[in-house]
């Protein structure tokens, strides 16, 4: 007995691994993206996935229609985005201060269903994408092929997270920024422009959200629905990483893709998304307090 | 007599110090007019009732029938949402359990009309205990996010469990227990009223109570020795409730179904009905559910973006009118009523 496996067979996993590492870093980045706004104004931002969808397709105007070169449209892209948020914090956040958490989650659903049908009124409902970036975007590493757009995905995606890590861990903007995550009122007092954090928390938290449309153009299909499904995705890796954790977040972001991945290619196609949903349930039933324990306080 | 009365007294002290405060001004109007005009407004309802199938030609017919269709649904949402102040972005995949239940127990095992509908009202509430017992423990928008997470699963087993729901050519031939479109109509509105007046019995009880205090201040009323985590689940419950029924009832009118009629689409549109009828008052269900079914036809001039006006309605109605149209039209009355009983105290004053 024994299990033989082939070379051709570790081949194939590793190709397999590194499309879920890709995926995996989209999720992580989305689930960042709404995560800082969460911390930063205790708001669960229902429209995450289509600020996702609108970055994407802002991505395919300036690359495809306009004709930019794509790491000018990229950086173009991160700058409407956090135009666009700076605006967005205008309708959903500010007027619903002190509102219910009812009011608030209905206010952000009603305005991804504002997005998405905009985008559809705009673009239309077929779909769109950006074109490749190679004629044949694939390398071969030893028999291993792997597609280029998910190598630069991981890429941009590691330099995007290092970016934030550095932001909060070394820069005096990071440390404001937490401060008024945590408390509002001692940051004010401690003389922190506490309305300006919360802009450039929703600046920076589109810029991502508009890097992940970005880096998805090329590889999936942009439609305008397709909103809520990467919001879940984003909202279950936050879930596994403990809601409100940025290094929880990107662990349960890689492990979500991860998982869907190979799931998908190993045991069926049709329920990877049942079985994403089982490990989130599982987690709220077991380990509410995500991969890397640590009590959640609730503030009263 | 008057011990009765003292009781029913208290209570409404309770809940409208419970609710923070008051929905209806009812100062300055004569309560004898206020009765006058609900049994009015009652006989003028069955009436109607009654007597629409025959003033309307058969496309209204079976529109009034899905109003009153997912009026049942739309309640469901009145209690969790307007009551309990809880999210569900999921009521259409308990609407498809309860559909599909119904759909199969009906086609397959023979089950008769009176036993399926209970059944699939079950179904629903078996969904939301899966749902929300891990997460009614914890913060509100577990539950919001947990309820997308649902719609998209029922979807996936509905798609793919080829062996129980057969895939995407769903379930045909599910025969109703009346022949006549006019007989329908009268037993999904029976069938939403009594719904509607348990509801409306429920707000008086404890329970009901507490969904308030709950909404108002969930700490709070944790700490007056409300379990909080069991009223949630109750309203979840009954919300799961309404929707499997609903979901019954869509089945037997349909005749067929398939997953297209439970995405996340319907759930929203449900979720849209009730905003926009008005989440405080069981008859917001009504007034939305009707709004949302008989204006479509109306706004397709938009193409397939009439979503658009909805999500504008939605935000604006949050914002600035979160009593909805059912508030609208409780303002109205009570105005109305203010007037004549003004104009009428001034005629006996002399």
């Amino acid at each position: 007995m024994g299990i033989d496996i082939t070379v051709r067979q570790v081949q194939d996993f590793l190709q397999v691994l590194t499309n879920g590492i890709a995926l995996g870093a989209i999720y992580a980045l989305v689930a960042v993206s709404f995560i800082l706004v969460y911390k930063a104004v205790g708001i669960v931002n229902f429209a995450a996935g289509e600020i996702v969808a609108v970055g994407g397709y802002v991505g395919v105007v300036l690359a495809n229609i306009i004709g930019l070169p794509l790491i000018i449209s990229l950086g173009l892209c991160m700058i409407v985005m956090s135009l666009f948020g700076y605006g967005f914090q205008f309708v959903v956040y500010r007027p619903l201060k002190g509102k219910s958490f009812l009011i608030i989650a209905i206010s952000t659903l009603a305005a991804g269903i504002i997005l998405a049908n905009g985008i559809q009124l705009i673009f239309g409902p077929s779909p769109r994408r950006l074109d490749p970036l190679l004629s044949n975007p694939t390398v071969e590493i030893k028999g291993v092929f792997i597609s280029v757009p998910n190598l630069i995905i991981i890429f941009i995606s590691i330099v995007t997270l290092l970016g934030i890590k550095f932001l909060f861990a070394k820069t005096r903007l990071g440390f404001q920024m937490m401060a008024t995550a945590q408390d509002p009122e001692m940051a004010r007092l401690l003389g922190i422009n506490t309305d300006k954090m919360v802009s450039i928390t929703f600046m920076l938290s589109f810029a991502i959200a508009g890097i992940v449309g970005f880096l998805i153009a090329p590889v999936l299909y942009l439609v305008p629905t397709m909103g809520l499904g990467i919001a879940l995705k984003g909202f279950a890796a936050a879930i596994i990483g403990g809601f409100g954790e940025v290094n929880g977040a990107i662990a349960g972001g890689l492990a979500i893709g991860v998982l869907e991945i190979l799931f998908a290619r190993y045991i069926s196609s049709s329920f990877q998304s049942l079985l994403i949903f089982l490990v989130v349930l599982g987690f709220l039933y077991f380990r509410p307090e995500g991969i890397f324990s640590r009590e959640i306080g609730q503030k009263v | 007599m008057s011990k009765e009365a003292d009781k029913t007294d208290l209570l409404q002290e309770v809940r409208e110090e419970v609710r923070g405060n008051r929905y209806e001004d009812t100062g300055g109007i004569n309560p004898r007019y206020s009765m006058v005009f609900r049994t009015v407004s009652y006989v003028v309802f069955l009436g109607g009732v009654l007597l629409l199938p025959s003033l309307v030609n058969g496309l209204q017919l079976r529109l009034a029938t899905l109003a009153s269709i997912w009026f049942v649904a739309t309640m469901g949402l009145q209690v969790l949402m307007g009551q309990a102040g809880l999210v569900s972005i999921g009521q259409a995949a308990f609407v498809g359990v309860g559909a599909y239940t119904a759909a199969i127990l009906a086609t397959k095992h023979g089950f008769s009309f009176l036993l399926t509908i209970p059944i699939a009202g079950i179904s629903g509430v078996i969904l939301a205990i899966i749902v929300g017992f891990p997460t009614l423990k914890l913060r509100g928008h577990y539950l919001a996010i947990a309820s997308i997470g649902v719609g998209q699963i029922v979807l996936v087993l509905m798609v793919n469990w080829r062996a129980v729901t057969n895939g995407m050519d769903g379930i045909t031939s599910i025969r109703r227990p009346v022949e006549s479109n006019r007989m329908y109509f009268y037993i999904t509105v029976a069938i939403g009223l009594a719904i509607a007046f348990a509801l409306y019995s429920l707000r008086q009880t404890p329970v009901g109570l507490a969904f308030t205090a709950l909404r108002t201040d969930e700490t709070a009323a944790g700490a007056m020795g409300i379990p909080v985590a069991w009223h949630y689940l109750i309203a979840f419950m009954i919300s799961g409730f309404c929707a499997g029924v609903a979901g019954a009832l869509f089945a037997y009118n349909e005749g067929f179904i398939s997953p297209y009629g439970f995405d996340l689409g319907q759930s929203i549109l449900l979720l849209t009905m009730i905003i926009i009828g008005g989440l405080r008052h069981i008859s917001g269900a009504l007034v939305g559910a009707i709004l949302l079914v008989f204006l479509p036809p109306n706004l397709e001039f938009l193409g397939s973006s009439y979503m658009l006006i909805y999500g504008f309605a939605v935000l604006l109605v949050i914002l600035f009118a979160p009593d909805g149209a059912a508030g609208a039209l409780l303002k109205l009355r009570n105005f109305l009523l203010r007037k004549i009983s003004a104009s009428t105290r001034k005629v006996e004053t002399p």
